[in-house]
This record gives C-alpha cells, structure tokens and sequence, in this order.
C-alpha cells in the first residue's frame, strides 16, 4: 500500500520539505544560489513537484527545469528518510534522472538538513515512519 | 552541439599546455624505465593544477568537474603520454564508486585526504579493484558475472569487515593510497553478494605484490594486491552490502567514454607524428605526403579519430546527462576508439617505415599503449556483447 493516500498529502508532505529546505538558513541561500530548477514526475499516487531558486509548485507548471526526476512517491518517502541505495535504485530504474546530473550529485551535501527535517515532517502530516 | 563550452576549452587548453611541457619531454624515459619505477613528480605536478581532485565535488575543495571534462582532459594528456593519462585516469576511476554512490557521509571522509595531499609531496592516489586472476571478462558483464565466483571476499566482524584475497592487473595498484574494492559477502552467492568496500593501503595486511612488466602504458603501474585479514570499518562500504555489481556496472558506463579519450589520444599523437614525417620526408622529388597513397592513408586516420572523438563525447555528455547512465554509447565509444586507435598507429608506423618501428620516433610506443585500450576496462568483445544486449532490449527482443 503506497506510503500516501492521495496527492494532495504527497503535495503537502514533499511540498513542505522542499519549501523549508529552501527556507532553511544555512542551505537555502546555497540552493537558490545554485539557480537550479528540479522538476520531480511522481506515480502512485501521481503528481508533479517543481523546485526552483524561485520556491515550490506542486502540480503541473510550464516553468522550465534543468533537471527531470521520475520515481514512485515511495521511493521518494523512502529517499529521504535514507533508506535508498542510490546506486541500486539508479540500476533498477527506481529512480532515473535526465539533465544535468553531475550538478544534481553536487548538490548532495547540501540535502542533509532534509533528511533530518523529513521524518518529523512526516510526523506532522500523519505519516508514521516506522 | 558541436562545441564545447568556454569551461570545457579551457580545460582542453590547460591540459594541452600541461601534457606538452610536463608529460611529453619525459614520455620516452617513462615508459623505457623499470617497472617498479613511478614518476611522482609528474602526479605532483598533475596535483598543482588540480588533476587529482578535478571529479570532486567543489563543496569539498574539488573541481567539480563531471565526465565530459575528464574526457577532454585524459585525450590531451594521453596524447602526450596515455601512461601518463591512465595514472590520472584510474586515479578518477578509484573515486567514480564514492562519488557515485550519492552517499554524503563517504564523501565526507574519503574526499578531504584527496584535496587536501593534492598540492603536497606525496599526492593521495586512488586505484579501483575488481579484476581477479580468475575473474577478468567474467566482472565486466552480467551473463558472466552470474557465474562468476569473487575470490576475494569480506565477512562482518562487530563493526568491521575482514577482507582476504587477491585482485591483479590494478592500475595504480602499488601507488595508491586509498582502493575501492570489490568482494563477496558470500562466495556462493553470486552478484547480490558483491559489495564495495573503500581499503587504506595502509591497513594491516594489505600487501602489494607483483608489479607487472606490462607492454604498453607504463608510465602507470599494474599490481597484483593481496589482502590478508585487512580490515575495515562498516563504514567503508561504499553503495551498501550488496550494492557491488550495480555499482560497477554504472561506474563502467560513466568512465568508458573516458577510457575512448584515451585511445582517441594515443590516436592523435600517431596521426599527428605521421602527418609532420610525412610533410617533411622526401621521398620521388616530393614530400610523402604528396604522393596518393599516403594522403589516403592520412585521411583515414583522420576520419577515425573524429568519429572516434565524437562517440567519446556524445558517450560523455550521455553519462553526464543521464541517471543511470547509458551502457550502449559508452561502450560503443570504448571499442570503436581503442579499435581505430590501434589501426592508426598501425599506418602511422607504416608512413614512417624503418624510422616508426624504432622506439626514438615514439610511434612503436603508440601502438603497444594503444593495444591495452582494447583490453581494459572489459574486452572489445565483452563491450559488443553489452551493445548487442542494448539493441535487443531497445527492441524489445529480450
């Protein structure tokens, strides 16, 4: 059974870690500064998150992105509270990526604030993490 | 498309600059010298101009730099010298599985020593270990590997891992300071069992042995390494327990392109000796170069390394571009470069006749560095295999 019941608590749950990731004080700036723009296509249940210097859609948007993630919301809810063997995922197809990657992967050690803001987020929104 | 960005010329143009006056004056010598010899003089001053931490990301003091700019970087240096540009190469190679496994906490012990012995006497090498005595062609492909039985391997112990076995034919093997190394957590297993474990040469029990006489490339040291009770923290598993095969398998696909660069190098400077003999060599009241036969042969050789450059590249930016990365164009890159490469040194030799197959005209040693591009990294013929697998499964004939 998928870990959201629907896409309006995928929105609000990946919604709000992006958007306080964004606020965050130490890595906020250094996203925003960065300029990059993430579009995330996310199945079961489905939807579209777009993440720029400029903040967070959730839903469809015309914006350009310079990178296009795909996956299913699970494995999403699954990345952030670190449970993901990026490189199997990447293998398996889990998780694919088109753009320009290599700025993707740099910008790594910039998500650890996310990984530990997610599970109390998550917590916040009814979604018990086990 | 067809041009590259002003970060990207800028690399090409510094690396051109460094491969001439540092790499190509000591070519003949290194690769003449014994085989225990290794020049770190010329990774020191690799080391100033940022070469060995060039793939690390800038967060951590590195270049940041992703495959298309290695690719653009290892062509020139191995045009003046591709044992040279393997040092440097599988220095990359060694760091491509923390890198690619995404994990933050790996970077962040395993990158810093990198960046911060790069500018120092003693520059903080990397070397990737996967190929065995018994295990060569057998890692590279997944038909094999399913059969394939890693002798080395790691069994947990509290929070440690105990590694014993032996890996051969390691580039950089005896030079590094830190391996990625690939083990079995269960000789039976199979693939699902490979796992990747970061090894500190300076651990207990691990032992350089044989350092082979190899025929080409030997400005870069081949080892065999043993490992005898080498332990290692759990946190130097790199891609998790279990995650070995599909990390090799997307580190193969990101440093193919790479490895073409290489052969694409060797390529260039052949091309390029045969085509300066050939303006200057009088041969029939003319030079060489104006008789038919020879234009022929210097055109080929040309429309090779372009199109060999161009599949390099496109494999590059694919890699760069795409997550996971694509396995068919890198190795198509791989095999069509390091084939052509050894054809062009072929002709080379042949335009300069008595003088090419001499070692002071540099051209023999063209040849021998070229033939080592058609065998590491995974043979040619394992590099058609995956193709082929590619094409069926783009058609869905699997």
């Amino acid at each position: 059974m998928p870990v959201f019941k629907d896409t309006e608590q995928m929105y609000e749950v990946l919604g709000t870690l992006f958007e306080r990731l964004l606020a965050h004080p130490d890595v906020g700036p250094k996203l925003i500064a960065s300029g990059i723009r993430v579009r995330f296509y996310l199945t079961e249940p489905d939807g579209e998150i777009y993440v720029s210097p400029k903040g967070v859609v959730c839903g469809t948007t015309e914006e350009p992105a310079d990178v296009e993630m795909t996956m299913r919301a699970d494995v999403a809810h699954a990345f952030w509270l670190r449970r993901v063997n990026l490189p199997a995922a990447l293998a398996k197809r889990e998780i694919t990526a088109k753009g320009p990657v290599a700025n993707v992967l740099k910008l790594l050690p910039l998500l650890k604030p996310a990984y530990e803001m997610y599970p109390s987020i998550c917590a916040e929104k009814g979604i018990e993490v086990e | 498309m067809f041009e590259l960005s002003e970060e990207l010329l800028l690399i090409q143009k510094t690396a051109r600059r460094f491969a001439e006056r540092e790499i190509r004056p000591i070519a003949l010598e290194l690769d003449q010298a014994p085989k225990d010899d290794f020049c770190w003089e010329i990774v020191r001053k690799g080391g100033e101009i940022g070469l060995l931490s060039f793939l690390i990301p800038e967060e951590y003091g590195g270049g940041g730099q992703a495959m298309m700019g290695y690719t653009i970087l290892l062509e020139e240096l191995s045009v003046a010298c591709s044992g040279v540009a393997t040092i440097f190469g599988a220095h990359g190679l060694g760091l491509a599985p923390i890198l690619l496994s995404g994990d933050v906490e790996a970077w962040e012990r395993f990158f810093p020593p990198v960046v911060a012995a790069e500018r120092s006497d003693r520059p903080y090498l990397c070397a990737y270990a996967i190929t065995e005595p018994e295990a060569g062609s057998d890692v590279e492909h997944e038909e094999g590997a399913r059969t394939a039985r890693l002798t080395t391997w790691a069994r947990r112990e509290g929070d440690e891992y105990i590694i014993n076995g032996r890996k051969c034919f390691i580039s950089n093997g005896s030079v590094a300071s830190l391996v990625t190394v690939f083990a079995t957590l269960d000789r039976e297993a199979g693939i699902d069992a490979w796992t990747c474990f970061a090894v500190p040469t300076d651990a207990p029990g691990f032992v350089v042995g044989r350092v082979e006489d190899k025929m080409g490339q030997r400005a870069c040291p081949a080892a065999e390494l043993i490992f005898e009770d080498v332990r290692v923290p759990k946190e130097n598993v790199i891609g998790g327990e279990g995650g070995g095969w599909l990390l090799n398998q997307q580190v193969l696909a990101s440093s193919r392109g790479p490895v073409g660069a290489i052969a694409v190098g060797i390529a260039r400077n052949a091309y390029e000796i045969a085509l300066r003999y050939a303006s200057e060599r009088y041969q029939g009241g003319k030079p060489i170069i104006k008789h038919q036969a020879v234009k022929m042969m210097l055109a080929d050789m040309a429309i090779k390394i372009e199109a060999a450059r161009l599949l390099a590249w496109k494999a590059s930016y694919l890699a760069d571009t795409q997550l996971p990365p694509p396995r068919k164009e890198p190795a198509m890159a791989k095999t069509f470069a390091s084939d052509i490469a050894v054809e062009v040194c072929l002709d080379a030799i042949q335009i300069l006749g008595g003088y090419g197959y001499m070692r002071d005209y540099g051209v023999e040693k063209c040849l021998r560095d070229a033939k080592l591009c058609q065998i590491y990294e995974g043979t040619n013929q394992i590099q058609r295999l995956v193709i082929l697998e590619e094409i069926e499964r783009e058609l869905n004939l699997t």
